[in-house]
């Protein structure tokens, strides 16, 4: 699964890992893997996501062709 | 990242007292308490007491580390049990005791957590049987004969049971329950000790509410239930 994440993040007012952490309720760590594509956050951590970055989850996340296996 | 939330406090309270009376009254066996602050954190999540308090990541990450965890202490118990086993040491079956508690504390959790009654129910009392007739095989290595062959009946004929019961739950959830009081009355005819409680327990309890599971099927069933077709 591709994340638009990082983007959004900067296009939010330069938010960092850590402010971004916090308005959803999750570690920095979660926030890195997420961007790192190592964890898929669970459907409402991307509510949660898209609704902090004012955008939609179709837009945050973006499944691959390996994804459709 | 260090989390200043009651969870934590809780697990320093533990680790504290530990010490403490590790050193007033210089007993090593305090110091196993130290796990207690360990696991307070995801066991709390696990049991649904603090989701709140517990990132979703970290507690994936804590089930995974978990399974593995409770793979290797069964695997740990199951090589010290033959060991001692085929030394001759009957404390072998406190080993026995362990893994059987482990998997029927696993099996209860899944019912609960999955609410699938009926393939959970047919799960543990394939898991209890097989347990029953792998305990039972140890005696064969006393010496094979027909007597300790047939120790192992019982511990099989469980197993067929629970391959019938994916068939026929309802019917076989009762044929369970009186399995069940015949095991429990079997095991403390030879006498009401420690070992033999303890053993009734580990077999009927599994047993009992896999026999509830059959009984009353899986939670949120919507369809009506089939009515049960003979062979």
């Amino acid at each position: 699964m591709k994340t638009h994440l990082r983007r959004f993040r900067f296009e939010r007012g330069e938010l960092s890992q850590q402010q971004l952490a916090e308005m959803v309720s999750v570690s920095r760590q979660t926030i890195v893997s997420i961007e790192r594509g190592d964890y898929s956050p669970s459907v409402r951590l991307a509510l949660l996501l898209s609704e902090k970055l004012g955008t939609t989850v179709e837009q945050l996340f973006i499944l691959e062709e390996k994804d459709h296996a | 990242m260090r989390k200043w939330d009651p969870i934590f406090w809780g697990a320093t309270c533990i680790f504290v007292s530990a010490i403490v009376l590790f050193a007033v009254t210089q007993n090593q066996l305090w110091l196993f308490l130290l796990t207690g602050s360990y696991l307070l954190r995801p066991t709390l999540a696990s049991l649904g007491v603090a989701r709140r308090l517990v990132d979703e990541r970290q507690m994936s990450i804590q089930y995974r580390s978990g399974n593995i965890a409770f793979t290797v202490v069964i695997i740990t118990c199951i090589i010290f049990a033959v060991v001692l086993a085929m030394k001759g040491d009957s404390g072998w079956e406190f080993f026995g005791m362990v893994v059987a508690l482990g998997i029927a504390a696993r099996a209860f959790s899944n019912v609960i957590l999955i609410g699938n009654y009926r393939e959970s129910a047919t799960r543990i009392i394939l898991a209890v049987g097989a347990l029953m007739a792998l305990f039972a095989s140890f005696h064969l290595g006393e010496g094979f004969s027909v007597g300790s062959l047939a120790e192992m009946v019982p511990g099989l004929a469980v197993v067929g049971i629970g391959f019938l019961a994916k068939r026929y739950p309802r019917s076989i959830g009762i044929v369970v329950f009186v399995t069940t009081a015949a095991l429990s009355f079997v095991i403390l005819r030879k006498g009401f000790t420690v070992g033999q409680i303890t053993t009734a327990l580990l077999v009927s309890v599994p047993l009992a509410s896999a026999g509830v599971g059959l009984i009353s099927g899986d939670r949120g069933e919507t369809v009506p239930r089939q009515k049960e077709t003979s062979p």
